[in-house]
């Protein structure tokens, strides 16, 4: 009972220590950018704009999805691919996030013949999958990828996977200058990912 | 800025309690010991509460999926009041334990 109170104990303190490391130094973003995969934006045959965080039930786009989908056009308008491809779902077909998101980037000068919209994607290898079935016949191979530069590191992977050449176009990358609750919001979703990682890995996903 | 406000005012109010505890209360340095032993107890316990919670959330969400072919999604395990909770019930069993001595 004592050795279970000491461990208790040694517990918290380590709590303590990496909590006050965290908020207090640049250790998240030290581990966010060792885990991180690199920003690699050349010419490919698509973008892919992963689904992130869905829409709301009056139909606007989180913030997620909109950096996102800003990114996807802002790749496809520098003309670094001829179609980008927003994946998303909704509450019903009006409301789905892929088609608000392409709705989006046809008012930012995009042609809807530049535009594919992938559904029914739960997790991000559904995703992959069902990017794979949009792409492969019309000959697309290397893609540009657009996610989180946190889902990132699970994402290219998951699409290599599928036989993608894949070049990381990440959003919202880990950043030096953050305050205490940033650096703690940024380690909270480095470990998330970690953590989905190795569950890939155990499911054979990667 | 942020942090220079956060970590002053905090050092600067830790002080200060201390001041009043130790000249207007008469509490012991000794007792802060203690005190401080038992945080430390109860943040170990919410920790291990926390964890606990979301692996059983994490099973229950498996599970649905392989029993019933339904998807519900682990990110529903990001939510932030799994920690405000498995730190409610971590800091209970912990004050729990210390009752009884």
């Amino acid at each position: 009972m004592r050795g279970l109170s000491r461990f208790r104990q040694l517990l918290g303190f380590g709590v303590v220590v990496l909590f006050v490391a965290c908020a207090f130094t640049p250790m998240a973003t030290v581990v966010a950018e060792v885990i991180g995969v690199s920003r690699q934006i050349g010419p490919a045959d698509a973008i892919v704009v992963l689904a992130g965080g869905g829409v709301s039930s009056r139909g606007a786009l989180s913030d997620t999805s909109l950096r996102r989908a800003i990114q996807g056009i802002d790749l496809y308008l520098e003309r670094l691919a001829p179609v980008v491809v927003f994946s998303g779902d909704g509450l019903d077909k009006a409301r789905a996030e892929g088609r608000i998101r392409a709705e989006v980037a046809h008012r930012f000068g995009v042609p809807r013949e530049g535009i594919l919209t992938i559904s029914g994607a739960s997790t991000t290898r559904d995703e992959a999958a069902r990017a794979k079935s949009l792409l492969w016949p019309r000959g697309a191979r290397t893609i540009l990828l657009v996610t989180d530069a946190d889902h990132m590191s699970r994402a290219a992977p998951v699409f290599r996977h599928v036989g993608f050449t894949v070049l990381p176009a990440p959003v919202n990358e880990p950043e030096w200058d953050l305050q205490p609750q940033g650096r703690l919001d940024l380690l909270g979703r480095t470990m998330r990912e970690l953590v989905a990682v190795l569950y890939y890995r155990v499911a054979g996903y990667l | 800025m942020s942090t220079l406000l956060i970590v002053g005012v905090m050092s600067l109010t830790s002080i200060s309690f201390y001041l009043v505890g130790s000249r207007r209360l008469g509490l012991s340095t000794g007792d802060l010991r203690v005190a401080l032993r038992k945080m430390l107890d109860c943040v170990g316990t919410i920790a291990i509460f926390s964890v606990f919670n979301l692996l059983v959330g994490g099973a229950v969400i498996l599970g649905v999926r392989f029993v019933t072919g339904h998807f519900v999604s682990l990110y529903l395990l990001e939510d932030e009041v799994w920690w405000a909770l498995s730190g409610l019930q971590g800091l209970t069993w912990s004050l729990w334990r210390q009752a009884k001595g």
